[in-house]
Parts: C-alpha cells; structure tokens; sequence
C-alpha cells in the first residue's frame, strides 16, 4: 500500500501547487488590476461575491487570462505525461514527445496552412494534428519489419523524419512572404492566442488519453527491463508499443496544435520527477504530468510579463535548458 | 501438471537456420540443463519456450496447450524467465524489481496487492535482504543477477527458465543458486530449464543434459549419457578426458592439450 499512500500524497501536494501558481499568475500581466485581486477571486469563487470585482477585472480574466492559464495547464500536463512516456518506452532518457517525428509532423502541417494563407476555421489546429499522427504512423510503419519494431530502428527513422520534415518547414517559410511572422510564432510556441474554444477541444483529448496512459503504468514498468523480461512478466510486447506511441502521439499532437512547439517540457519534467519521486510509472506519470502543467504556467506568466509578448517556447527553454544542465552536474542522470 | 513439449521445431532468423527439427518432452520435476558452444542455438530455444519466438516450423505445447494459442498474460503465470544480461537505464530499487514478478497476479484496474511476504522470501532466498532497498545500477553483475532469479522466485510459476543465471556469480552465489534452483526443482515440483556454460556444474546439478550443435540437438538424457568424450569432441572440437569420482560420484572434465 506504500504505492497508493506516495501517489495519493504527491498527485494532491503538486495539484495544490498547481492551483496557487494557477492563482498567482492570473494577477500577473501587462494590465494591472485591482488590488488584492486574489482575495477577491477566492471571495467569488468561494462565496458568490460578485460586486468585489470590477468589470475591467472580469473581462481580463474571463477572456484573456484565464483560458490562457488553463491552457498552459494542459498543454503542459500532456506533454509532461507525453515525455514520460516516450523515456520509459525508448528507454532513453533522452527521448522526449518529439522524438517520432510528431512534433515535426505538426509543424510541417501548420506552417504549411499558414504559409499559403489558408483560413478555414481551426485549420492550423486541424492540418497540425494530421501532420503529426501521419509523421508518427509512418515512422512507426517503416519501422517495422515482421511485426516487430525494434526500438533503435524507431529512433534512427525518427531523427530521419525530423530532419527531412525540418528541410521542409525552411522551405515554407522561404515562400510564406508576410505571413512568416505569423509561421515563426507559431513555431516558437505560444499561448497568447489561447481561448475558451481551445480548452473545450484539448481538455477532453488529453484527459482521456492521459487515463488510458494510466492504465499501461505497469507495462511501461515492465518494458524497462527490456522487452523479453517485459513478455515473461505478462505484457503483450508489441501490442503495448503500439497503444503507447499512439496514444502519447495523440496527446503530443493535441498539445502541439493549440500551443505551437514548445520544446523541453516533456524532456527535463521526467527527469526531475524521477529525481524526486523515482522511476516507478504508477507515480511518475500523474506526477510528471502536474509538474508539467505546473511548469507551463510558470513559463507562461513570465512571457506575459513585461512590455512585449515573448513566445513561451523561448522562455521554456532559456530556463530549461541551464536548470538541466544544473541537474546533469549535481544529481547526475542514470547512465543507460 | 505443467511440462513443456517441442515438436519438429525450426527457427530462421534473417534467412539463418538456427534450430533445426528440435523435438524435446521437458517432463515436470526435472532440473533440465541446455550446453552447446556458443552460437549453438541455446538462447533461441529458450526464447521458442517461453513464446518470446514464433517457430517457423513445429510446434511448442505448455501442458497440452499449444502455445501460440496463449497470450503473453496466460504463459507468464506458467514460465518465469531470466534473460541474458538484463540492462535498466533507470534506478529502480532491487525490491520494485523483485515485486514485477507479481504484475501477472494483478489486474490492470486496480489490485495492487504487492504480496509482499512472498517478495520478501525471494529476496531471502537470493541472499539480498542487505540490499533490498538498494538502486539496481548501483549492484554488482552477479548481485544483479540474483535480482533477477529473486523476481522469478516471486512470479511463483510451475516452469522457470535461466539464461545463463550464474555468468557473472562468485564460487560462493555459484553454488547456492544452484542448489536454490535444485531446491525448487525437488521439493516444490518445478521445472528448471536453464542454459549453462560449465559442463561440470551441469552434469553434477541438473537431472538431465540437451546437448545443442549447430541448431541440432546432438544427444539428449542423463549427464552421464551426454557428456560423452565422443559427443564433446563433435559439438565442442575439443578433446576431453572424463572421470567420475570414485566415492563422490562428481564428474571431472579435463581438456587435453594437444600442444602439450
């Protein structure tokens, strides 16, 4: 029962956490609101107050804050779950969501519809999600001679994928003209755009395909003792591939399409997360995925901070990047 | 009520023939060791046994099952397996190693009842209660070896299966995971079928030898029945003198020097 006891304490301290920085943020950004705004939002919240925020207040965090910092809080869930994952399955610490090509897949796809100007409702979103899932289907589908896919082929093929598809998206942007601006905040990730249309669409996806993730804890478990010790424990080894790379393929591209690339959440989540908590899946997954989320919002409220609008994905990295590097000095990542 | 059959198998990997027409009845209650030269074809026959490999010809039965016919969850509450050279890139504790062998018990949706009396025992048995709480990248090769044996102790199944379980052991561990496994084998009726290099540790432990060849099965029966100097010279092409211990009964294998 040690399991259930470590999860149970963990997932609650992290989704506390979750919510105060959640707090905190959304009385941080360019328009100053009025004072002892968290209060007040407890106030409402808690007690249906609803004459102690003023109408400016409301607008701002109905329609602006809010949506964004949710949406933060997904896409970071889904790509910290999503990171998880892709390490447990290559066994690789260095894998992370994009490692299959997804990432660069969705790119392709979104700075495709924006280079030639499409606008069809979510078709960013939409060309986004197709460009991943067929980059990361092919991948797997090149990958795998006799029904079986061996993990270092997937790797190989995947870094192929990418660096073809990264040729690509340059090419795209040569011919995209005025809307290169656009393409390339796309690229760098970027939530500013966030609203309430986007949380209905991702909300549903991630938490579906972060509980069936949930329900492979063990196999993944199992997996990394490599996939002979995996079969004679019971796990049926290249249908569980499958399902694992779909559904963290799904999560990512969802992610993705509504944020942009937002790199080095889903590779150093993991690994803090194994720090603290250990490699056990059961709880470094539910664990890793707050922490992601938690991340984001951070990430998020720092891009919004200040004059200019600076896109989150170079946020997440300028932080990222030296904390990890910090981590690889100091704690030291087990050696494969 | 657990023994394995393998009937008319052969195994191509890669246009390669591996295992030729294999036919063998492992019975229940027997310590049954496979030796061969490297490249024989031992690993391969391990792997058809516990369905990790489809045979390209012939057929493999768990009982009277045949085993294709069973998913990986059933023949994993049958056959425990210890691979070759196990590699883990992240730190798990030895004891969450061991406490895999009772995922086949546990359901998907729930039930995480660890049993963890049973994991304790493994962990006895194998001689790593000092180190139970220990990260597995932290062990020695032979420590993590007894890991793995511990964890097939706790999956409890009718068959295990030993890819060369004592490599990397000390004269010491050598020993005593034999006589763990032998101890299995006799008095709790599983069947042991393990891969072993030492030709003496293998005729004096295990109640019958498979002397593998280049895919084929060269001899199969007592130790005494195998390791002949005329079937060692054939697999192995190495000469050999053998004597048997006038009051231990324990075989001695000597290579003669042809230099010498």
């Amino acid at each position: 029962m040690r399991y259930i006891h470590r999860v149970t304490v963990w997932s609650l301290a992290l989704a506390i956490l979750l919510i105060l920085v959640s707090l905190v943020s959304s009385g941080i950004g360019p328009v100053k609101l009025s004072s002892n705004l968290f209060l007040k939002i407890l106030l409402t919240i808690f007690f249906g107050e609803t004459n102690l925020l003023t109408p400016t207040d409301m607008t701002i965090l109905v329609t602006l804050r809010l949506p964004r910092i949710i949406l933060a809080a997904i896409v970071g869930f889904a790509l910290g779950a999503a990171g998880t994952v892709m390490q447990g399955f290559f066994r690789n610490p260095m894998a992370d969501p994009s490692i299959i090509g997804v990432s660069a897949g969705a790119a392709t796809g979104a700075v495709a519809v924006i280079a030639f100007g499409i606008s069809i409702p979510f078709g960013i979103e939409i060309a986004a999600i197709i460009g991943a899932l067929v980059a990361a289907f092919f991948v797997f589908y090149v990958s795998t001679k006799n029904n079986h896919t061996p993990i270092a082929t997937l790797l190989l093929v995947g870094i192929a994928v990418q660096t073809f598809l990264g040729a690509i998206v340059s090419l795209l942007l040569l011919l995209s003209g005025k809307n290169l601006r656009q393409a390339i905040f796309w690229l760098m990730g970027h939530l500013h755009t966030a609203n309430w249309v986007d949380i209905a669409f991702t909300l549903p996806l991630v938490l579906l395909g972060f509980s069936f993730l949930f329900f492979f804890t063990r196999d993944l478990n199992a997996l990394y003792l490599g996939e002979e010790s995996a079969h004679s424990l019971g796990v049926n080894v290249e249908q569980t591939k499958k399902i694992l790379l779909g559904v963290a393929s799904i999560l990512t591209a969802v992610a993705v399409s509504v944020s942009g690339v937002i790199g080095f959440v889903g590779l150093i989540i993991p690994h803090i997360m194994r720090i603290l908590v250990g490699p056990d899946h059961r709880i470094l997954l539910p664990t890793s995925a707050l922490a992601g989320a938690i991340f984001l919002v951070v990430a998020d409220t720092v891009a919004r901070y200040g004059v200019a609008e600076i896109p989150v994905g170079i946020v997440t990295a300028l932080v990222g990047a030296p904390f990890f590097i910090y981590l690889l000095r100091n704690k030291g990542v087990p050696a494969s | 009520m657990t023994s394995i059959k393998v009937e008319n198998v052969s195994v191509h990997i890669d246009n390669m023939l591996i295992l030729k027409n294999i036919s063998a009845n492992f019975t229940k209650s027997k310590f049954i060791g496979i030796v061969g030269p490297n490249g024989s074809g031992k690993t391969t026959l391990l792997r058809v046994l516990n369905g990790h490999i489809t045979p390209t010809e012939g057929n493999v039965y768990v009982g009277s099952d045949p085993i294709a016919r069973l998913s990986a969850h059933q023949i994993s509450k049958k056959i425990a397996v210890v691979p070759q050279n196990t590699m883990v890139s992240f730190d798990f504790t030895v004891r969450e190693i061991v406490e895999m062998g009772r995922y086949p018990y546990n359901s998907r949706f729930g039930g995480f009842d660890s049993h963890s009396d049973l994991v304790t025992w493994a962990i006895e048995q194998t001689d790593l209660s000092a180190l139970s709480e220990r990260t597995i990248n932290s062990l020695s090769g032979g420590e993590k070896a007894r890991v793995f044996i511990a964890r097939t102790l706790a999956q409890e199944t009718p068959v295990l299966l030993l890819d060369e379980p004592i490599a990397s052991l000390d004269f010491r561990h050598t020993s005593r995971i034999l006589n763990l496994i032998k101890d299995q084998v006799d008095n709790f009726g599983k069947t042991a079928i393990v891969v072993l290099h030492d030709l003496e540790l293998a005729a004096n432990f295990c109640d019958q030898l498979l002397l593998l060849s280049e895919g084929k099965i060269l001899s199969m029966g007592a130790p005494e029945s195998v390791l002949t100097r005329r079937n060692i010279q054939d697999a192995f092409h190495t000469d050999v003198s053998i004597e048997t211990h006038p009051l231990t009964g324990l075989l001695t294998i000597n290579v003669i020097d042809p230099t010498r």
